[in-house]
């Protein structure tokens, strides 16, 4: 479903990315983990087009996204959720979503008309079923909790159908209980078929309890890959964390 | 449009001398101007709308301390001093409080600001021009260079701003307290976690920005007229040159009001009405090709 | 009510405001009623076309005046040197105004915060130059003088006081109504979100510099039938029109009524001149006056007339309470 081929980028004389090469197959649930500065989020914006690659290919379902614009990218199927939340901070969780989905219809720029429109009720509401976020539809985004604020930026990338979601730490600042229902809800979502969903994590225990394949990075480049057993044991994993004590709460 | 008359220029020795030297002064006292707004720019990060006010203040207070000593350099004195000490209470009590907030609020309190001094200044001194006239120190011919008319006024304010330019490349670039502003610019909570006072810091780079604002009008007050109101058009003139020069740069700002000075003594040659024009056209372009300045830094 | 759509709501209140501007004049014999209202149609249009700029769209422009002042003297150069009806007039002065908004907007579009901001004031004061240099055919820096004619049109004739009154206001609820739908509408709400978060609208696949453009020169068109307003009620067009001076008033009467509601900026603007109109009458030095009160308001209340009173409703603290 989206294949990294030879991906590089450097800032400066700093490779950030180098020579990357991943396969995501369709429909899986996958984590990229690795120490600080490894190029995670770097990986990321290259994905979702932020950032545009020195050199290599980023194939969605065999087409390629370099030189494509962040839009035409979101189009193409690339959802993305941010480690901190973007959100519209005026609008509702409602007003958000069905905003974000005139975009997808072509209709941003309509200039007649209500918003919002009706054709954006139905996606809106089953985004929000899905995500548990029904009950919040008419609170404003910049009064929603922290956990409801990471729900709702996951729930804009995901109201616009994506074949790819990326999450970029999901559960970043969140506490013990909240870690686990995010966790519980991305994996409902993940089995409700249809997507293909990487992310990026620092829970580790979370990591190896929900994703299928683990790819490591280090210094941008791709350190080991495998499933959560074989990831945890693999040698130069460990080396590359130092002997860190395996981390359970993201700071 | 005069191109005619501004190619003979071109042409003549005498009038390049004569034009180089008005523009010279023009960008000597645009630059004291643009060196203050830029550097509360460059460290507080606010945009100081009440600069030109500063200027206009500069040039009242020492038309006044020259009718009450008759030494220009006593007045200019005072009027670097009267603003320095009116630009610390301007920050302490007003723009302290807007710094977290928008843009336009800061604009507000500053145009409140303008509003008020132009109408204190027509109070106080009264709604005409007026003007200091020129000391008779400096009441003496004209010298003649390559056959261009520089009035000897002219070479020593040229060389005042010389001074002081060259007295602030030195503190900004050897001196610690230098060294301290330019960190606070950089990077103000590491600054402050450093156990630096940067509510002094910026307290003092906001005076000074003043004070030099207000030197530069008192500089200027024996061949400039004065009247309530005349703050506005150096504000603008600054604007461009620290944009073209490049917002935070005080060697920017040099360079940009050089440009801009020359500009206006040759474009009033060749284009009279047209000058103003002709400056927002330059800001137009800067804007446009390369918004951070000529030595400015990309803003993130 | 509730069964109308938002945008009938919204045109039934633009008759009933229509329908007391009309019946306004018939309290009071004076001409000060209907000039105050005219002035304030003229400078509603242009504080609250500045507002989908600022309150929509985050565009923070210092030089919206520039469009208010293309309109005005389109607008009466068409009436004294082509002597065209008054409706051409009128639509020739609004497609000037979208094509120049169109050129500068592109060019201005493309820079975020204060850099847009310093290349709509630089804009503004090189088209101001322009007007000033260019005497043969704007007058000048005396403005464009001699009156303009106004030739009867489907039985409107403008030079009557009640006819130009009418006139004034249809244009001024109209134009106000458009701008109400228009943020009302799906675009409006795409502006809203290039405000709040454009990485993120971009990252929804919204086309930022398209919208912003199409805000800015939607902005621009209105501003400059403002500009048409101010110039019938001056009988010309003025440099001042176009200069940073008037956009600064339109950036006051915008934070003093408030950028978070439609009618805010109106409300500013009726507050301003109400102001401007009482303290010249006790005092030259209304500029004094002005700046502390602006003072007042920046630095005590930090937000705008009905920004408080929107969060009086919302925190249902004591009714009734005065904002002032």
């Amino acid at each position: 479903m989206l294949r990294i081929e030879n991906l590089n980028k450097s800032f400066g004389g700093v490779h950030a990315i180098e020579n990357l090469s991943i396969d995501f197959a369709p429909g899986t649930l996958s984590a990229v983990i690795g120490p600080n500065g490894a190029g995670k989020t770097t990986f990321f914006n290259l994905i979702s087009g932020g950032l545009q690659p020195d050199s290599g290919n980023i194939l969605l379902a065999g087409e390629n996204m370099v030189g494509l614009s962040r839009n035409a990218i979101v189009h193409k199927g690339i959802g993305r959720a941010f480690q901190v939340a973007k959100l519209f901070k005026s609008l509702t969780v409602e007003e958000s979503l069905r905003a974000a989905l005139q975009s997808a219809l072509g209709r941003a720029a309509q200039m007649h008309g209500n918003f919002p429109l009706m054709a954006t009720r139905d996606r809106a509401h089953e985004v929000m079923s899905q995500l548990g976020l029904q009950h919040k539809a008419d609170t404003v985004s910049g009064n929603l909790s922290h956990g409801d604020q990471k729900l709702l930026d996951m729930a804009l990338a995901l109201v616009l159908r994506p074949k790819v979601l990326l999450l970029d730490e999901p559960v970043a600042g969140m506490g013990p209980d909240e870690r686990t229902q995010m966790m519980d809800t991305v994996q409902q979502l993940w089995r409700q078929g249809g997507l293909t969903i990487v992310l990026i994590e620092h829970d580790m225990e979370l990591v190896f309890r929900v994703a299928q394949r683990i790819h490591v990075l280090s210094y941008g480049k791709l350190l080991a890959q495998g499933t959560a057993e074989e990831i945890r044991h693999h040698p130069k994993v460990i080396e590359a964390y130092l002997g860190k004590a395996v981390e359970h709460t993201h700071e | 449009m005069e191109l005619t008359a501004l190619l003979e220029c071109l042409g003549s020795v005498s009038c390049i001398v004569t034009q180089s030297s008005t523009g010279l002064i023009i960008g000597a006292l645009l630059f004291l101007v643009a060196a203050g707004l830029t550097l509360i720019f460059g460290v507080l990060g606010v945009i100081n709308f009440a600069h030109g006010s500063f200027y206009m203040l500069g040039a009242y207070i020492a038309l006044t301390a020259y009718r009450l000593t008759d030494s220009y350099a006593l007045a200019a004195l005072a009027a670097g001093v009267g603003v320095g000490v009116f630009a610390w209470l301007f920050e302490r009590f007003f723009m302290r409080r807007v710094y977290q907030s928008d843009v336009l609020l800061q604009l507000l309190v500053c145009y409140a600001f303008i509003l008020i001094l132009d109408d204190v200044v027509k109070i106080v001194w009264g709604a005409e021009f007026q003007s200091m006239g020129m000391p008779p120190a400096f009441q003496m011919p004209p010298l003649f260079i390559g056959g261009g008319v520089v009035p000897v006024f002219y070479v020593y304010l040229m060389s005042a701003a010389g001074l002081i330019a060259f007295l602030l490349w030195f503190t900004l670039t050897r001196t610690r307290i230098g060294k301290i502003i330019r960190a606070a610019a950089q990077n103000p909570s590491m600054t402050s976690a450093l156990g630096l006072n940067t509510r002094l810091i910026y307290a003092l780079v906001f005076s000074f920005g003043g004070l030099l604002a207000g030197l530069a009008g008192g500089l200027a007050a024996p061949v400039r007229s004065m009247s309530p109101g005349m703050g506005f058009s150096i504000l603008i003139e600054s604007f461009i040159v620290t944009v073209i020069g490049g917002m935070g740069s005080v060697s920017g700002a040099l360079l940009g009001a050089i440009l801009i000075g020359l500009i206006r003594s040759f474009g009033s040659i060749g284009f009279p009405l047209f000058v103003e024009g002709l400056m927002f056209l330059s800001m137009v372009l800067i804007l446009v090709f390369r918004p951070s300045g000529i030595m400015g830094k990309a803003q993130s | 009510m509730n069964h109308l759509r938002d945008w009938q709501k919204d045109s039934l209140w633009a008759l009933l405001a229509l329908l007391l501007l009309l019946a306004l004049p018939l309290t009071s014999p004076s001409r000060v009623v209907v000039d105050f209202i005219i002035r304030l149609c003229a400078m509603g249009l242009l504080a609250t076309s500045l507002n989908m700029l600022v309150g929509y769209g985050g565009m923070v422009s210092f030089g919206h005046a520039m469009f208010f002042g293309s309109g005005a003297y389109v607008f009466a150069l068409m009436l004294q040197k082509a002597s065209v009806s008054v409706p051409v007039a009128l639509l020739t002065a609004m497609l000037a105004c979208a094509l120049l908004a169109a050129v500068i907007g592109a060019i201005c579009v493309r820079l975020k915060g204060i850099y847009f901001s310093f290349l709509t004031l630089a804009f503004q004061m090189l088209l101001h130059s322009i007007i000033i240099t260019w005497t043969s055919m704007t007058g000048g820096d005396q403005g464009l003088t001699g009156g303009i004619p106004r030739p009867v049109f489907w039985g409107i004739d403008l030079s009557q006081t009640q006819h130009m009154y009418v006139f004034c206001c249809v244009l001024a609820v109209g134009g106000l109504l458009a701008m109400r739908l228009l943020m009302q509408s799906p675009f409006g709400y795409t502006l809203r979100m290039l405000r709040d978060n454009e990485d993120r609208a971009a990252y929804l696949g919204v086309h930022v510099w398209r919208v912003r453009l199409y805000a800015f020169v939607l902005a621009g068109v209105f501003a400059g039938l403002g500009g048409v307003v101010m110039s019938l009620f001056v009988s010309g067009a003025f440099p001042d029109f176009s200069y940073w001076t008037m956009s600064g008033e339109a950036v006051f009467m915008i934070m003093m009524g408030g950028i978070h509601v439609f009618i805010g900026p109106l409300v500013g603007a009726g507050l301003l001149q109400i102001f401007n109109d009482t303290v010249t009458r006790f005092t030259p030095y209304h500029g004094l006056a002005l700046g502390v009160v602006i003072l007042l308001f920046t630095l005590g209340f930090q937000r705008g007339v009905t920004d408080v009173f929107r969060l009086f409703r919302k925190s249902s603290a004591a009714a009734g309470k005065e904002s002032l």
